[in-house]
Order: C-alpha cells, then sequence, then structure tokens
C-alpha cells in the first residue's frame, strides 16, 4: 500500500485548499507532489503500450479543472487515483478504436543500473506477455485487479477509488484473478519465461 | 488426486506448494507445464510490481507549469457561486419568469386607458432592437510553441514566431511539419495544434461543438462540461490523419504514412467543427468527486 498512504494524514492538504482560490503555486504544487504515483499508477494501468506523459499531462490538466468541484468528501489522493483510473481507461479505449499499428512498445520501464540490454528486452518481454493478457480483461475488473494486486491498494480504498463497494471490489477481484491465472495456464510464452528464469546462473556460480 | 485448480498452482508457483499437490505435478505433465506457465506469469507480475516509468520531465513540467498559471488565472476569473452546476439552468429560468411575473404586473397596473389604435396605414413599424449580448473578445494564451509555429493577426499580417504571451481575436496561428503549438483558451478549452495546421481565433456560434481534427486537435482535451460555444476554427485540417497515423509517422515509418496521407485524400478540405466522433467517451467522467 504504497501509492495512497504517503499524503494520508492529511485528507484535504493546503496546497488544495489555495488551489481553489487561483494560487498558481500550489497548481505546480500539486503536480510536483504526486507526479510520480500518477505516473506510477498510469503506468501499471496503461502497460507499456500508449503515450504515457500524454495520460500524465491529462490527469494533471483534468484534476486542474475539476478541483472546483472537489469538496473534500474523500480523501485528495482517492480523488487523484479516481481522476488517474478514469483518464487512463479513456485513454485506453482511444487507443482500441485507433488502428494498431503493430506491437511497439511505447515507453519502457525505467532500466536498473548495470542493467543489460538482454535483461531489458526479457523484462520488456514478460510485460508484454502480462498486459497481452491483462487486455483481455473487462476495464472494471483490469482496474481492480492492477489497483489490488500490482499496485498494493487495500480493497477498501480500491473501493473509494472505483466508486464501488468492498463486496463488489472482492468479487471483481476474484473473477479477474481466475481470468488471469486461467490465460497465464495457456500462455506457452510464460513457460519460455519461467525456463529462462531457471537457467539464470545463480550470482557467484562459476559459469 | 484430482489436477489442481490454476489457483492452486498459482500458489504453488509463488513458492508455498503443499506436499500432495507438489507430488502430483511431479507426476503429472500437464499439471507441470501449467505450473511453469503460471511460474513465469508470476515472475511477470512480479515484474510489473517492480517496474518505474522512465519519463523525462523537463518537458512536462514546462507545460504543466503554464498549465498550472491557466488553470489558476481561470479559478481567478470564475465568479464564486455555490449553487451547483445542475441547479444554474433552473435558477436562471427562475429568475427569467420573476421578471416577467413583475413586467407583466407593473404593465397591467400603469397602463393608462387603450386609445383608440390609428389606422393601420400611418404605423409607424420600429425594427426590432438586434439582441447582440455582450461578450468577451477571444484571447489565447501560449502554452507551448516549437520553433517553427508562427502567428499572424489576420489573415494578411505579417506572420512573426510564436512565443510567449496572449494572442487575440483573429489572430492566425500556422504549425510547419514537425511543429506543435498548444494554446490555452476560454472557458478551460485547449487548441493543441500538431504539424500543418493553421487555426484562426474566431468565435464560432453557440452550441457549436469541439473539433476533433487530428492533425490540430482543438478542445479535444477534456473541454468541461457544457463549454459547447466554440471559439476558434481550424481551416485545412485534413480530417482523416488519424492520430494513430501520425504516431505511426513518428515511430513507425512509411506504412502508417500511406495510410494517412490515403485518408486525408478522402477528407481535405475545411475542418468540419461539429465532427465530434460519437463513439467518443462521454466528457466530465473523470473527475466524480
Amino acid at each position: 500500500m504504497r501509492a495512497l498512504s504517503r499524503h494520508e494524514d492529511d485528507a484535504v492538504p493546503a496546497y488544495v485548499t489555495r488551489a481553489q482560490t487561483g494560487d498558481a503555486r500550489a497548481f505546480e504544487d500539486i503536480y510536483r507532489m504526486h507526479r510520480r504515483e500518477v505516473s506510477r499508477l498510469a503506468a501499471r494501468l496503461l502497460g507499456p503500450r500508449g503515450d504515457l506523459e500524454d495520460v500524465i499531462q491529462e490527469v494533471f490538466i483534468q484534476v486542474f479543472r475539476s478541483l472546483g468541484s472537489f469538496r473534500g468528501d474523500s480523501r485528495f489522493t482517492t480523488w487523484l487515483h479516481r481522476v488517474t483510473v478514469n483518464v487512463t481507461l479513456m485513454h485506453i479505449r482511444a487507443l482500441r478504436s485507433r488502428p494498431q499499428l503493430g506491437n511497439e512498445l511505447l515507453h519502457e520501464p525505467a532500466a536498473p543500473e548495470g542493467d543489460s540490454p538482454i535483461d531489458r528486452a526479457a523484462r520488456a518481454e514478460r510485460l508484454a506477455a502480462l498486459y497481452k493478457i491483462l487486455d483481455t480483461l473487462s476495464e472494471k475488473k483490469r482496474a481492480v485487479f492492477i489497483l489490488h494486486d500490482i499496485e498494493g491498494v487495500p480493497a477498501a480504498q480500491v473501493a473509494a477509488v472505483v466508486e464501488s463497494n468492498v463486496l463488489t471490489v472482492r468479487t471483481r477481484l476474484f473473477y479477474a484473478r481466475r481470468e488471469v491465472y486461467a490465460a497465464m495456464a495457456q500462455d506457452p510464452t510464460l513457460e519460455s519465461i519461467a525456463r529462462e528464469l531457471q537457467a539464470e546462473p545463480v550470482e557467484g556460480a562459476t559459469p | 488426486m484430482s489436477h489442481p485448480s490454476n489457483d492452486a498452482l498459482f500458489s504453488a508457483a509463488q513458492g508455498d506448494a503443499p506436499a500432495d499437490l507438489a507430488a502430483h505435478v511431479a507426476g503429472c505433465d500437464a499439471c507441470a507445464s501449467r505450473l511453469r506457465r503460471l511460474r513465469g506469469g508470476a515472475e511477470a507480475l512480479r515484474e510489473a510490481k517492480r517496474s518505474v516509468p522512465d519519463i523525462s520531465w523537463s518537458a512536462l513540467d514546462v507545460v504543466m507549469a503554464r498549465e498550472a498559471e491557466a488553470a489558476a488565472r481561470e479559478v481567478r476569473l470564475r465568479p464564486a457561486s455555490d449553487r451547483p452546476m445542475w441547479l444554474r439552468p433552473f435558477a436562471f429560468g427562475a429568475g427569467l419568469a420573476a421578471v416577467g411575473a413583475l413586467a407583466v404586473v407593473a404593465v397591467t397596473l400603469r397602463a393608462p386607458p387603450a386609445a383608440p389604435p390609428p389606422p393601420v396605414a400611418s404605423r409607424a413599424v420600429a425594427p426590432p432592437a438586434p439582441a447582440t449580448p455582450a461578450r468577451r473578445p477571444v484571447e489565447a494564451t501560449v502554452l507551448l510553441s516549437t520553433r517553427g509555429a508562427l502567428w499572424r493577426q489576420g489573415a494578411g499580417g505579417a506572420a512573426s514566431r510564436l512565443t510567449d504571451g496572449v494572442l487575440r481575436e483573429g489572430a492566425r496561428i500556422e504549425t510547419a511539419r514537425g511543429d506543435r503549438a498548444v494554446l490555452s483558451l476560454q472557458r478551460g478549452a485547449r487548441m493543441d495544434l500538431r504539424g500543418e495546421s493553421l487555426a484562426s481565433l474566431t468565435r464560432l456560434r453557440e452550441g457549436s461543438r469541439w473539433c476533433r481534427s487530428t492533425a490540430a486537435r482543438f478542445g479535444s482535451r477534456a473541454a468541461p462540461r457544457g463549454a459547447r460555444a466554440a471559439i476558434g476554427r481550424v481551416d485545412g485540417a485534413r480530417r482523416g490523419r488519424a492520430r494513430g497515423a501520425q504516431r505511426g509517422e513518428r515511430r513507425a515509418g512509411g506504412a502508417a504514412r500511406g495510410q494517412g496521407e490515403r485518408r486525408a485524400r478522402r477528407g481535405r478540405g475545411d475542418e468540419l467543427l461539429g465532427a465530434r466522433d460519437p463513439r467518443a467517451p462521454p466528457r466530465g467522467r473523470a473527475a466524480g468527486a
């Protein structure tokens, strides 16, 4: 539960209140304080396709415009995540309605220090395989699965983000997992990934 | 033991396999294969949890700083009202009805006894005064512009480089291939001109919808609910040039360009404002506090 807890203590932070009165600095503060969590959540929802920077920009523009309607009924971070989820899902919908130009990866995760190109390619392959499976889920199940099982958000907060109740979230999660595991069990690409992982030399072992 | 479920195998793939399941998998090829795939899947999930997006923040920071300024200015200009959005049309209607009722009462009470009407031929016919509601002039703040983006005041004005500042009504903006200009318009709308676009700042009639051109995306970025009066016009934007095809030009190359150009030939001409894609998702859903 990393994403939502950072600003938990302050349900309506002071910079939000200042932004609602037209303070330009406060709008910038919102962007600077939340851009990393928004980018991480958007990247996980989007997968390795789509224009992540466009989505992040779109999320904050939407947040800036709608800030006047934020009354503090929920925590600011919950509201922010709701906007992020909705904007990203809209972007995914738009991507699906456009002609596909092949499986081009439009953004890649940051590579750790000393990562070789082979490692990077393997990582990209794993992510592509996962998102191919997640693409078969319905929007609602996909959002719940990613928020809960990848982002690590507790079910109660997922319910607040997707504007539903905990029971519905748990039901969606149950069916999402069932579909994901069934698809994984059928996917031969994942078998080769598992084989590669087993074949990787153990650190310190002589080649 | 019967074949274990995918759930049980996934748990086993993550490390905690009960003894009877491990024994079954050791003797069953189908389940061993499923377990290997689920192990790969579990690793892919772990990869997704570990991954951090690689973003170049500097360009985004510049755009967002300007968006923040534009948003703050919009908030300061907005009249303060605690009334919910959905009540506003009713409140306006109720106000209008009250004024009308008062006017009727006043006229009825104060009107002198009616004189016989003059002959029809001598009656002066005054043309009704045209209703000209006061309007704010169109303005646009430049949020982002690349080197080749130009602007001129009116069709015959001299072209200058589009830099920071505010553009007035009648200004025309041009972008060359590969250029981009983003302008913040009134009522929270944005004009995002990609390469080879020509747009002019002019007020369209009330009720015009937002243009969803692709060479120039105008107002399509989350226009606020009710923001229907379009400000601006995009001329000669190639309608058929889908964003996907544009992206293809940048990233994939020739095949996509061919597709975009074929579509462009079909749809060339002035952009029809009001061409909002009916399949497009409804606006305003993204922010539900």
